[in-house]
């Protein structure tokens, strides 16, 4: 993953933005050995391939294709971090904007994506029929394995909740004010579902509180991935 | 001495100042309307601040947009694509030229009309979004909104955090994701319907196709389904800490056995089955009941 703590990391530049030109068409299967030797020199671009592969790992592992708005999350998330740019000139500046702000406190984007992937793999995505999700998993034939994979995935989620919600706390005095109300409040509630599944789940017998405590967290990531996404001003 | 003439004619330009300036004023906030020629189905991109959004579909392929600023600071920043001749993508974002604007200052309310097969993208923090007859596909993104689709043939994705969400009339496939907020699904034709939201309730009103999956789930919210007598399904009811209702004639299965199904739970066919309905509450009831010819809609979840 990669480790975008290190603030002194330099900003794309001209071999860097030649570098995302060409990501979408390697990531199609194409040859693209001037993109891996740039990445081979650069670190910052080196630490995005291997998020990306990473990701498209996690998302292969699924068997199915993670829904549409998975994936705008993420290149959103990418373009707003500035770590990639966007397409569209009207994003730019918004970028620019963010790169000014929010990098101070950055979000591990790719550490959220596979995480929620991950956990989406073992327990389905929030919404999504647990029992069909279970029932479509026939290698998973052993349950506690299979629970202690969950558990697992749960714990990841978990980390990865920890990270955004520091940064949260860190950006949110700078937050529209009822904007800010409406999201305490909701992670207030979501928090309560955390505690009151954790304190359930010894007594789960079929995995359902599992089930309710990772769709808590997801919820929980994206909420507070959409706290910061909106901090833009 | 000034003659009463002179008086009259020196005293106009500032009569002028103040009638335009009392008009300005009373003409309200800053309002302006653009029309972008686009192709029959472009993809429209929105991101907004804080305000209403309305966006109707209709017949006429180009995109009319009026927007009304709360504050003349506050600009927006259209773009089509390709900038000339028919364009395939027109983004319209918000744009606080102070930012220290807050709250009802930084709002802007858009009305579009755009070509009914376009597809919808918007961010819209706060304020009501409200789309209307569209054909493509429709991702709508809120934080404190409402957030109302109806008669969208699409696909739907919206989420809310903390505001409520009603799908009317829709036959595209439609996932809905909130936290706080209250879910309702009136007269749905769609055959796939994923809804999931962690203190509001559901409510589903209408009729139930043959082979469609509806996944409803709340974790502390009620769950209302109403659906004609004639629907026929097969339903996987289950509330852990709460009650299932239900006033339908459902024929009982025995449960599958690597399910222990703790808490209440009703596991049955209804009619002829096929269709998949499946609800479930953590801490809320479940109310499963026929749905009267002309009975009104269930107002609170």
């Amino acid at each position: 993953m990669i480790d975008l703590k290190d603030e002194t990391m330099m900003p794309p530049q001209k071999a860097c933005s030649d570098f995302e030109a060409e990501l979408p068409a390697y990531l199609e299967g194409e040859s693209r050995p001037a993109l891996l030797a740039h990445a081979a020199q650069c670190e910052f671009c080196r630490c995005i391939l291997a998020d990306v592969e990473q990701i498209r790992a996690a998302s292969l592992d699924l068997m199915e294709d993670p829904p549409d708005r998975m994936w705008k999350h993420i290149r959103t998330a990418l373009v707003e971090e500035g770590i990639i740019a966007s397409r569209q000139g009207l994003w730019q500046r918004w970028a620019s904007r963010w790169r000014e702000g929010f990098l101070r406190h950055p979000v591990p984007v790719g550490a959220v994506a596979a995480a929620i992937l991950i956990a989406a793999f073992f327990l389905g995505m929030p919404g999504q029929s647990f029992l069909h999700r279970r029932s479509a998993l026939p290698q998973v034939s052993n349950a506690s394995a299979s629970r202690r994979e969950a558990s697992s995935a749960i714990d990841q989620l978990r980390q990865t909740v920890s990270g955004l919600q520091r940064a949260f706390n860190a950006n949110a005095s700078r937050l529209d004010p009822s904007l800010k109300v409406t999201y305490q409040r909701s992670l207030e509630s979501l928090n309560q579902e955390i505690r009151d599944c954790r304190r359930s789940l010894p007594g789960d017998p079929d995995g359902l509180t599992q089930h309710y405590l990772a769709s808590a967290y997801m919820q929980k990531a994206e909420l507070l991935q959409s706290a910061l996404e909106y901090d833009l001003r | 001495m000034l003659s009463a003439a002179n008086r009259v004619a020196r005293s106009i330009p500032a009569l002028l100042l103040v009638t335009l300036a009392a008009g300005a004023w009373a003409a309200g906030p800053p309002q302006h309307s653009q029309t972008f020629s686009t192709i029959a189905s472009p993809d429209i991109n929105l991101i907004n601040l804080r305000g209403n959004v309305i966006v109707r579909g209709w017949s006429r392929s180009f995109v009319h947009a009026d927007y009304v600023m709360a504050s003349p600071k506050i600009e927006i920043d259209a773009v089509s694509m390709p900038s000339r001749g028919q364009a395939d993508k027109i983004q319209l974002m918000t744009h606080l030229l102070d930012a220290s604007l807050h709250g009802p200052d930084a709002e802007v309310d858009y009305t579009l009309s755009v070509p009914q097969d376009s597809s919808v993208e918007i961010r819209n923090p706060e304020g009501v979004v409200r789309i209307e007859g569209l054909g493509g596909d429709l991702w709508v993104e809120s934080v404190g909104g409402a957030i109302f689709v109806g008669d969208a043939s699409g696909h739907v994705s919206a989420r809310s955090i903390g505001g409520d969400i009603e799908v009317s009339s829709s036959s595209g496939n439609i996932e809905l994701s909130s936290v706080m907020g209250n879910l309702r699904l009136l007269s749905p034709t769609s055959s796939s319907i994923h809804a999931r939201t962690s203190s509001g309730g559901i409510v589903y009103e209408g009729s139930v196709l043959p082979t469609a999956e509806y996944v409803l789930e709340t974790y502390s919210g009620n769950i209302n389904v109403a659906c004609p007598p004639s629907a026929s399904f097969n339903l996987d009811a289950r509330s852990v800490h709460g009650k299932v209702v239900h006033l339908l004639k459902v024929r009982r299965k025995p449960h599958h056995p690597s399910y222990s199904y703790y808490g209440n739970a009703v596991y049955g066919t209804h009619n002829h089955g096929g269709a998949v309905l499946q609800l479930t509450s953590y801490r809320g009831n479940i109310y499963i009941r026929p749905q009267s010819q002309n009975s009104s809609p269930t107002n609170t979840p």
